[in-house]
């Protein structure tokens, strides 16, 4: 097993997926790293790489020309940045930065986007991985979104 | 032989306030204060991790508040955040003026039954630090075991005692903050307190949780997902509270009175009263 494999098969994103399809998700994939500070996405642009942070922390910020960037949310190692690279049209919705020197994991979405059409079951697992990411930041922006630590109106 | 508040407090009426003093003001955040009060002349029982206060603001009312911390010579710590008439007028005192406290009441968070043979695992969201306050300090001090604490805020300006998060770190501790929102200069999460939880793929053994309620729902759904016993994790609701001692019934949740049955109650005692829905 290479090293890619091995961080690959122990990052919480694809822990538990058979070797074989590992191999497949390595073959499309490399090691970043980012110094702090260094955007990883911009807002509108193509959403091309899938980033699976492996040190450091990313922030999700939202920004717009009336007020200075927020940060929204935090991506932790063994966890992944975005899911624009998966659902049309593949742009990012958010700006990503690197807030310490960042290593990830970076595979190249749209190789991936077309292994997962052509090999079912990869589909399959990545998808509900996903899935699973895409539901806890949704309960998590309902939560921020009511202002849970606000006064009860 | 018990200490003289404990004789004292045998003697008070406890629907009768005593006479506190404020004798320092700790700004918290831009809308909470730490108030720090000391007997006038008696003192009322000092209160276990959790346990709670009916605090008078006279001529405005009465209302319950945890006490976050207690010091020598009888002095309570009570951290309030104005919201209401009782609480602004609270948190509106100067040093000198008086209020009137009976208690303390309640629960207390089990810090003896699991801190010698249980990692723990404590959560506070917003004000829900205040309660916890007392709780990690015994952990820290006494629990042989590991002790983490996730601290979940609005945003940073609204982190409660940073001094503590830092003496909480330098005594064993592993503290994790998370904020709603934040600048890039914040070093630690920003998400929700649930969101940090499951980052920490724990495997603690119990838990401690005190915020508002939908947090503590979310937070506790992640730790039993992470194998924390039901009966082993503690929440710390507040009802209605009034007379302090289940007498009058304001406080009424299922079967549980919680101004004496709680505001510290075990999860699997009150589970499925959680999913009763509010007005």
């Amino acid at each position: 097993m290479t090293d890619l494999n091995a961080l690959l098969a122990h990052h919480d994103f694809f822990a538990g997926l058979d070797a074989a399809l590992i191999d497949k998700v390595a073959d499309l994939a490399t090691v970043a790293e980012f110094p702090a500070g260094t955007w990883i996405a911009r807002d509108g642009t193509e959403a091309g790489t899938f980033h699976a942070v492996v040190d450091g922390r990313a922030g999700i910020e939202l920004a717009s020309a009336d007020r200075p960037p927020l940060l929204v949310a935090t991506v932790h190692p063994g966890e992944i940045v975005g899911w624009s690279w998966y659902v049309e049209p593949h742009r990012w919705h958010f700006d990503v930065v690197a807030l310490d020197v960042l290593r990830t994991i970076a595979i190249d979405g749209g190789l991936l986007r077309a292994a997962c059409v052509e090999d079912h079951e990869l589909g399959y697992h990545v998808g509900r991985r996903l899935t699973r990411v895409v539901a806890a930041r949704l309960e998590a922006t309902r939560h921020q979104l009511v202002d849970v630590y606000g006064h009860v109106r | 032989m018990g200490t003289s508040a404990d004789l004292v407090s045998t003697l008070v009426d406890p629907l009768e306030p005593v006479p506190y003093r404020v004798i320092d003001i700790v700004r918290e955040t831009a809308d909470v204060v730490t108030v720090v009060v000391a007997p006038v002349e008696v003192s009322l029982a000092p209160a276990a991790p959790g346990q709670f206060m009916l605090v008078w603001a006279f001529g405005v009312g009465e209302i319950p508040i945890s006490v976050s911390r207690t010091a020598v010579d009888g002095h309570v710590l009570l951290t309030v955040r104005a919201v209401g008439a009782v609480s602004s007028a609270i948190v509106g005192l100067q040093i000198g003026d008086v209020l009137g406290m009976r208690g303390p009441f309640g629960t207390a968070w089990p810090v003896d039954l699991v801190g010698h043979d249980h990692d723990v695992m404590v959560v506070a969201g917003g004000l829900g630090l205040a309660p916890l306050r007392m709780a990690i300090d015994a952990l820290v001090t006494n629990s042989p075991q590991r002790v983490t604490v996730v601290v979940g805020a609005r945003e940073p300006a609204q982190m409660l005692y940073p001094d503590d998060l830092e003496a909480w770190t330098a005594r064993g501790a592993t503290v994790h903050q998370t904020v709603d929102t934040a600048d890039r200069e914040w070093p630690a999460g920003v998400g929700t307190a649930t969101t940090m939880v499951e980052r920490l793929h724990g495997s603690h053994q119990a838990a401690f949780v005190c915020g508002p309620e939908l947090m503590m729902s979310s937070a506790v759904r992640a730790l039993l997902h992470q194998g924390v016993p039901a009966d082993r994790i503690w929440v710390s609701l507040e009802r209605n509270m009034h007379c302090g001692i289940g007498h009058c019934g304001r406080c009424q949740l299922g079967a549980h009175l919680l101004c004496r049955d709680g505001a510290v109650v075990r999860w699997d005692k009150v589970e499925e009263l959680m999913e009763v829905r509010g007005r």
